[in-house]
């Protein structure tokens, strides 16, 4: 007769369900095991049985389990929820800015892209080698800050010690934060070119 | 009192749960269970494990279900119903120009949950579900020895919340509670990967009668862990059979014989079922044969596997599109599937085996019963709820992205498809005019930007104590559970309490009204088995009335000869005149009474005639020699 299930707790955080400390590099081979044995403890269809509170216990544990899962195993999700955990998250217009360096580029694309979809065939057929040309440019910048994020920057977090306050703490999680928004807009500019170009 | 428990013979000391497993298939359905850690379905006295997913609503009162309903399908189509399984959790506007091509009615009365009109009463899919689902319920009572009242429902992984609660609701009204809805992809790879504990890729191509489903899937270390799952659940076996029936065989026999009615139900009804046949034949062979009788004439000709794949191509297309997007959800390629399992039985058909080695560069598997594996797994579902089945579990996935309407009319989406499940999302809320009571949810399911876009699942609601505007702070949680099915509660910070939701379902019933149908349901089933046992005892009397009115002279004959006596003669008489009588009555147990009572009375000729018979066959045997 296996012990009663205890809840989680609604707002019990991601890392500490997984039994993970707060680090950004993440071995995902080792993690499915240990996702693997709590869903076997939570699954609500091992407490079919069980008293409804119980089953209420696991529905709630699994539901979070789950989250916690998904979030940690992409990187992107990964260091956002960090970011939004350690209470870094300002709201402001920086996130929906483009970002600086790719300011001019951005504006290109959106001007051609303008142009496509109100072209004739032959006109886009003469604009679309630029626009794919631009969408990989794009998606070059995108790779290189998804290769930044995984690099130096999680490294720099994860090189931090236990007692390090939040003045240690905050340039990494601004870094951080600024290369998921710029990735975020980036990712929105590559979805138009994608619905335009197929 | 002892203090070792003295076991009685054959009793257990703990009673264990018994939980069946059942496949509601649009075609056929079955009901497994679980016997010494394996799943095996449960067969008929004829040894048949299909029960055809076919319910009639017979002109003498009986409901037959069933093999018992098949012969009603042509005798009576506007009281037969086929393919139920199509219209759980629709409106009517679902159904649209498939209407056309149904022998029984639609009534118009009610567009958001369809009723199907049989005579003067109208029965909701839910409730035409659960009689076969108490077929099935019957079926498995008589094979286990003892109540059945718990099971494991599947259905296809891409049915909507509607349709799963939809099929929830059968099982209620069937008298069943069912622990889980398990979807069928998911269910046959448990049974696929039962016994052989495999690791690896999967994918499940599962196409039905009326539904299309592809699941990738990962196993490792007995957890079945959905990736992604993609399909149609307007597409399947019964699209092949309607193409070849109403697109070829119809057109082609209109213009050979021009005079013949061929939107008559009947006629249509026989063109289906051959079609469906010659689908069947033509996986054995490169040709069948299609005989069309019609008023006035035969229609006869012979199709070749060739056309018939071309006419088919479409659909197969169709799913070959899902697996690509499955596959593309999942982050896989189709080369990196280790197995690839065929569920359902269109799979038997060639052009579809072809089609899905051609896609994942491997022969599929086919060792397990195409129309068993589902019931199968449910059975090990069942063994897992129950405890039986200790080191297995299903990590499933919701199909269709969950969203809440926004002004405007987008969608917000709040979980995205492919989601492993339990999945929760939560949304604050609060309100714009003073004194606000209530409180407006639209949730919809699907891809679209457009709320209008997507399918309707249900409104919520919300009912909060007035307050000024802005203050509110309603935290509202959307928990879609392991079956795959909603469940919204919200709770308002400011009162400190939970807040009350009202639900009204775009596509089904409400509780109300599955209570209502639970309880008829169950009076109606006591006299449906009344007018059932009425009308067998009938066929039954009849039968051996005739029979004994043939053996009469044979009686005469006897009593000549000294082997009866006179008195027993005119036993058999008086019994036989009983009989006549009491058939005239509605009292079954009386007829059954005057069966036996005339039974009883001709055992002594009918010894003498198979002795007369057998003794002829000797002496002819003899005269031979």
């Amino acid at each position: 007769m296996s012990e009663t299930i205890q809840p989680l707790g609604r707002d019990a955080d991601y890392f500490s369900v997984l039994g993970l400390s707060r680090k950004l590099d993440l071995d995902l081979q080792a993690l499915e095991p240990v996702f693997h044995a709590l869903s076997r403890r939570y699954h609500p269809d091992k407490y079919r049985l069980a008293s409804s509170r119980e089953r209420m216990i696991a529905l709630e544990n699994s539901a979070l389990l789950n989250q916690a899962y998904r979030t940690l195993r992409d990187p992107i999700e990964r260091a956002a929820y960090l970011v939004r955990l350690e209470g870094a998250t300002s709201e402001g217009p920086a996130q929906n800015a483009p970002p600086q360096d790719l300011f001019e580029e951005i504006l290109e694309v959106q001007e051609l892209l303008g142009e496509f979809k109100f072209a004739g065939g032959d006109e886009q057929a003469a604009l679309r080698p630029q626009l794919e040309a631009k969408r990989a440019e794009l998606q070059a910048e995108q790779d290189r800050r998804s290769a930044q994020l995984a690099g130096a920057l999680f490294q720099q977090w994860d090189a931090l010690p236990e007692t390090a306050g939040p003045e240690q703490k905050a340039p990494i999680l601004t870094a951080i934060r600024r290369v998921i928004d710029e990735r975020a807009y980036l990712r929105r500019v590559l979805d138009s070119l994608t619905q335009a170009l197929g | 009192m002892s203090k070792i428990p003295l076991p009685l013979a054959g009793a257990h000391l703990h009673k264990e749960p018994r939980v069946v497993g059942i496949d509601l298939g649009t075609t056929n359905s079955l009901v497994a269970s679980m016997k010494d850690g394996q799943p095996f379905v449960i067969r008929d006295a004829e040894g048949d494990a299909l029960v055809p997913s076919i319910v009639c609503f017979h002109p003498d009162g009986r409901t037959l279900v069933g093999k018992a309903a098949r012969r009603c399908l042509f005798e009576h189509p506007e009281r037969t119903v086929y393919s139920v399984k199509r219209l759980m959790g629709r409106g009517l506007a679902d159904v649209g120009d498939e209407r056309a091509n149904l022998p029984y009615v639609l009534s118009d009365r009610h567009p958001e949950v369809i009723r199907i009109q049989v005579g003067d009463r109208l029965y909701t899919p839910p409730e035409v579900s659960a009689q076969i689902l108490r077929e099935l319920k019957a079926r498995a009572e008589a094979h286990l020895g003892e109540t059945v009242d718990q099971a494991v429902i599947t259905v296809p992984a891409y049915f909507n919340d509607s349709q799963r609660q939809a099929t929830r609701d059968a099982g209620r009204i069937a008298g069943l509670d069912v622990l889980r809805i398990v979807n069928e992809p998911t269910a046959a790879c448990l049974a696929y990967g039962l016994d052989r504990r495999r690791e690896g890729l999967v994918a499940v191509y599962d196409l039905g009668g009326g539904t299309f489903d592809v699941s990738i899937l990962k196993l490792r270390d007995g957890i079945f862990e959905v990736l992604s799952t993609h399909g149609d659940t307007r597409l399947g076996g019964d699209d092949m059979d309607r193409i070849f029936a109403y697109n070829v065989i119809l057109p082609d026999l209109a213009a050979r014989y021009p005079d013949v009615d061929v939107a008559d139900a009947e006629l249509r009804e026989r063109a289906r079922s051959a079609a469906e046949q010659a689908k069947r034949a033509l996986t054995e062979s490169e040709t069948a044969l299609v005989e069309l009788p019609f008023p006035g004439g035969v229609y006869s000709r012979t199709f070749d596997r060739e056309e018939f794949e071309h006419w088919i191509d479409e659909i197969l297309a169709r799913t070959e599109t899902s697996c690509r997007q499955a596959l593309a959800d999942a982050g896989v390629t189709a080369v990196e599937i280790d197995e690839v399992v065929l569920v359902g039985g269109s799979t038997r058909v060639p052009a579809v085996r072809r089609r899905v080695a051609a896609l994942f560069g491997k022969q599929p598997h086919t060792e397990l019963n195409p129309d068993e594996v589902v019931a199968l797994g449910a059975g090990v579902q069942a063994g897992i709820l129950s405890g039986q089945v200790q080191d297995l579990l299903l990590l499933d996935v919701n199909p269709l992205s969950l969203g809440i309407e926004t002004y405007g009319g987008a969608v917000e989406k709040l979980i995205p498809r492919n989601s492993t499940i339990p999945v929760s999302a939560r949304q604050g809320f609060s309100t714009a005019v003073d004194g606000q009571t209530a409180f407006d949810l639209h949730v919809v399911q699907g891809e679209r930007e457009l709320a209008a876009d997507n399918r309707s699942l249900a409104r919520f609601k919300v009912h909060i104590p007035p307050m000024p505007a802005g203050y509110p702070r309603l935290e509202v949680t959307f928990m879609v559970d392991e079956n795959g099915i909603l469940a919204v509660s919200a709770y308002e910070h400011r009162s400190q309490a939970e807040a009350r939701i009202e639900v009204r379902p775009s596509y089904g019933l409400t509780d109300d009204e599955v209570e209502e149908m639970v309880i008829a349901s169950f009076e109606h089933a006591e006299a449906d088995l009344q007018v059932r046992q009425l009308v067998e005892a009938h066929v039954e009397a009849e039968q051996v009335i005739l029979a004994t009115q043939k053996q009469l002279p044979s009686a005469e004959a006897f009593a000549g000869e000294g082997a009866l006596t006179e008195a027993e003669v005119e036993q058999i008489r008086r019994t036989l005149a009983a009989l006549v009588e009491a058939n005239a009555s509605d009292d079954a147990r009386l007829i059954r009474a005057k069966i036996e009572d005339l039974e009883l009375a001709t055992r002594k000729l009918a010894a003498l005639v198979l002795d007369r018979a057998v003794g002829t066959v000797l002496e002819g045997q003899s005269l031979a020699r």
